[in-house]
């Protein structure tokens, strides 16, 4: 959950994916020495070879180079980390140098590598040559015993080497140590925090939303055992749903569902429905939000406009609804706890229907919390100004527009006047952006993280994180055009993030 | 029409992608744009665009091609892209009637939306899947006559007529503006110019007071 993640910096990739993980050092090209050996059949014969003492300097040159394949190899395998994988290499460039300038007609070599045997490891150097051999052999950590003791027992050993694989290994078990601790850290301010939500929630007020503890525990990132209770407790519910509305409209929801689909396939024209249901007032139990004042929308032409296309449109939308998390959409309970809570809010606000980028929210809940929480939170989520002002709509009001605007200018001048200079307007990201709250354009993963804030603090840290996703934008952006601007952000909203499927949250519990 | 300085095109034009939701707009404009198919699914919320450069006899046009959102509730957003734009691509899918009754509905749209003269192409996109077909090639073709456009049959997930019916968008948009630039003016060269405080002052000189 503390992962955090770049945007992508590859301009002609349509499909690039923020990966959660970090990315793995990624592997350098084979060294030129090494390209073109091919001596796997070698390995055995190498170690019957090494420490035997001989001055073949063709010989020695194979050990080097397979020495080098095999780090490369485990270098690929993850087994040895890339410093360790570059010393490996430096010693080798040094060997090479150094081996340029030597006589290997010189018997002193092999009366060395004799002496040396006998010697404990840490005495005179001996020649390059032979302290790259065992540079090589020593730096290996999963051969390291038998590279070891083959080196005290030959004595080839060079204290350079030595210091380098000791203070390479001491930096390997502190690394290991400290991330042990620091999950052992973790586990257990989980723990707390999982207790410090039961109690808090026990005890629940409209007071707890701005407490400072309740805003410390958000920042922190609610644990999942907890977070749908907390999610539906910071939502609230003041449109006083109950289990039993739920019930009705969760079956109305479904009836109408069915008939649209039978209409749909049967071909029926049902404009004549369309004027009843445009003026028809929202359910005299549910209190509206704040009157919503975006200019009228174009006299409505077609079908779709009625409650019985919006309901369809959510059959055309649920696999394209976390489409990474299949359990959505393979056909299962999954997906028909998607499309009924979708359907039963249809049910529940016919004057506001299915809007797309509400099955992303819809299903955001679901992963958290049962379908009566979800719906009731889906209901209020929706329905609250605090989070959506003046009411959710693919039209932003103009007092959103100019907080943003301003927000924007305050914060990122010169990305906002780049903006402006090219004509990249709002509309082109801020619109799926809060219909989605952030859902589709960023990992699972994050994107809880940014409910946790969102739901507790509400629009202004919509504007706070879009801000904060514009800035991450402008380091990647060489703002050189309109293009590049609008390609870029059109981009950051095609992710589809696959790399967060194994992320916690998304495991249905 | 030569290659405006510090451009790297000769002509620019701004297409739009419409049709009713789920007919395939993004997928259709993903294959064009990057000859790439997604098997994931992606929903356009409000608006998005891609960019194409392609050569069109000779010249180098750059294609803008903006993708709605297909839904009525972002009809006020996506309006308001009509305006600027030279050339639509209707798109109904052919395994959903309802998409294809909603092109009549479309195209009054684009005409009470955008400009009169702009260029329009009929495309019935997944055509690769014939057992679910519901709409008939043609009852395409008559539709396509109906309204006076271009039609074709596509697949952006076998990549069938893709590029072909982006092209000929794109060659349609493109010579109904340079027929517009040669009308407004006149042979001689000089420009016709609307506003009554300009005047020309002879052939081939035109220049204001």
């Amino acid at each position: 959950m503390t992962t955090t993640h770049s945007f992508p910096k590859n301009p002609s990739n349509p499909s690039i994916t923020v990966p959660l993980t970090p990315p793995q050092p990624e592997v350098p090209a084979e060294t030129p020495d090494i390209s073109n050996l091919s001596l796997a059949d070698d390995v055995d014969r190498d170690d019957d070879t090494f420490g035997s003492g001989s001055s073949d300097q063709s010989t020695l040159s194979n050990i080097d180079e397979r020495a080098l394949n095999r780090a490369l190899q485990l270098f690929r395998d993850g087994e040895i980390e890339e410093e360790e994988y570059q010393k490996i290499v430096n010693y080798h460039e040094e060997y090479r140098r150094e081996s340029d300038n030597l006589d290997y007609g010189d018997s002193s070599d092999s009366q060395d590598a004799t002496n040396d045997s006998q010697d404990p490891p840490s005495t005179a150097p001996s020649s390059p040559r032979k302290n790259s051999l065992v540079n090589f052999f020593s730096l290996f950590p999963t051969r390291t015993d038998r590279s070891d003791s083959g080196v005290r027992e030959e004595g080839l050993d060079d204290p350079r080497a030595v210091r380098a694989v000791r203070a390479a290994s001491r930096a390997k078990e502190r690394k290991s140590r400290m991330k042990q601790k620091v999950d052992a850290q973790r586990q257990a301010q989980i723990q707390a925090d999982i207790q410090t939500w039961s109690e808090t929630l026990k005890t629940w007020s409209n007071k707890s939303l701005s407490s400072p503890a309740v805003a410390q525990l958000c920042a922190r990132g609610i644990p999942p055992k907890v977070r749908g209770d907390a999610w539906s407790k910071m939502i609230g519910n003041p449109l006083n749903i109950t289990r039993d509305l739920w019930m009705i409209h969760e079956k109305r929801g479904s009836q109408m569902m069915e008939a649209a689909r039978r209409r749909s396939t049967s071909g029926a024209d049902h404009d004549q429905e369309e004027d009843t249901f445009i003026s028809s007032p929202p359910p005299a139990s549910s209190p509206t939000s704040s009157p919503a004042s975006p200019p009228p929308p174009p006299p409505p032409s077609r079908s779709s406009h009625s409650r019985d296309h919006t309901v369809i449109d959510i059959d055309v939308d649920i696999p394209r609804t976390f489409p990474y998390l299949s359990f959505f959409h393979d056909g299962g309970e999954w997906e028909g706890r998607l499309r009924r809570l979708l359907a039963t809010y249809c049910s529940y606000r016919p004057d506001i229907g299915y809007i797309q980028g509400m099955s992303f929210l819809a299903a955001m809940l679901l992963l958290s919390m049962d379908s009566y929480e979800a719906f009731l939170s889906l209901a209020n989520l929706v329905n609250s100004p605090r989070y959506f002002s003046p009411s959710y709509s693919p039209m932003l009001s103009s007092s959103q527009v100019s907080l943003f605007n301003d927000s924007f200018k305050a914060n990122l001048p010169l990305l906002h006047s780049h903006f402006k200079r090219h004509d990249v307007t709002h509309e082109l990201f801020l619109i799926d952006w809060r219909l989605s709250v952030f859902c589709r354009i960023l990992p699972l993963d994050t994107a809880v993280r940014i409910w946790d804030l969102f739901l507790r603090e509400g629009e202004t840290f919509f504007v706070k994180c879009s801000l904060g996703i514009l800035k991450l934008l402008r380091s990647t952006e060489s703002l050189s055009d309109t293009d590049t601007v609008l390609e870029n952000i059109s981009k950051i909203r095609v992710q589809g993030s696959p790399s967060d499927e194994g992320g916690s949250f998304c495991t249905p519990s | 029409m030569a290659a405006k300085e510090g451009k790297d095109y000769d002509m620019h034009i701004k297409l739009l992608m419409l049709g009713d939701t789920g007919v395939g707009k993004t997928c259709l404009l993903l294959r064009y744009a990057y000859d790439s198919f997604s098997p994931t699914f992606i929903t356009t919320i409000g608006i998005d665009f891609k960019i194409k450069h392609v050569e069109l006899d000779g010249l180098h046009v750059k294609l803008q091609i903006w993708d709605t959102a297909g839904q009525e509730r972002f009809r006020t957003i996506t309006v308001s892209y009509f305006k600027g734009a030279h050339g639509v691509a209707l798109v109904y899918d052919v395994t959903d009637r309802d998409t294809f009754e909603a092109i009549r509905h479309w195209v009054k749209q684009i005409q009470e939306h955008a400009e009169s003269n702009v260029s329009i192409v009929l495309i019935g996109n997944k055509c690769d899947k014939e057992q679910l077909r519901m709409v008939s090639r043609a009852e395409g073709e008559e539709l396509a006559r109906e309204i006076n456009a271009p039609f074709f049959e596509t697949s952006a997930k076998t990549n069938i007529n893709v590029e072909d019916a982006f092209n000929k968008m794109a060659v349609m948009t493109k010579n109904s503006m340079m027929l517009q630039e040669s009308t407004s003016r006149p042979s001689d060269g000089s420009l016709m110019v609307d506003d009554p405080n300009v005047r020309l002052t002879g052939s081939g000189k035109g220049g204001c007071c």
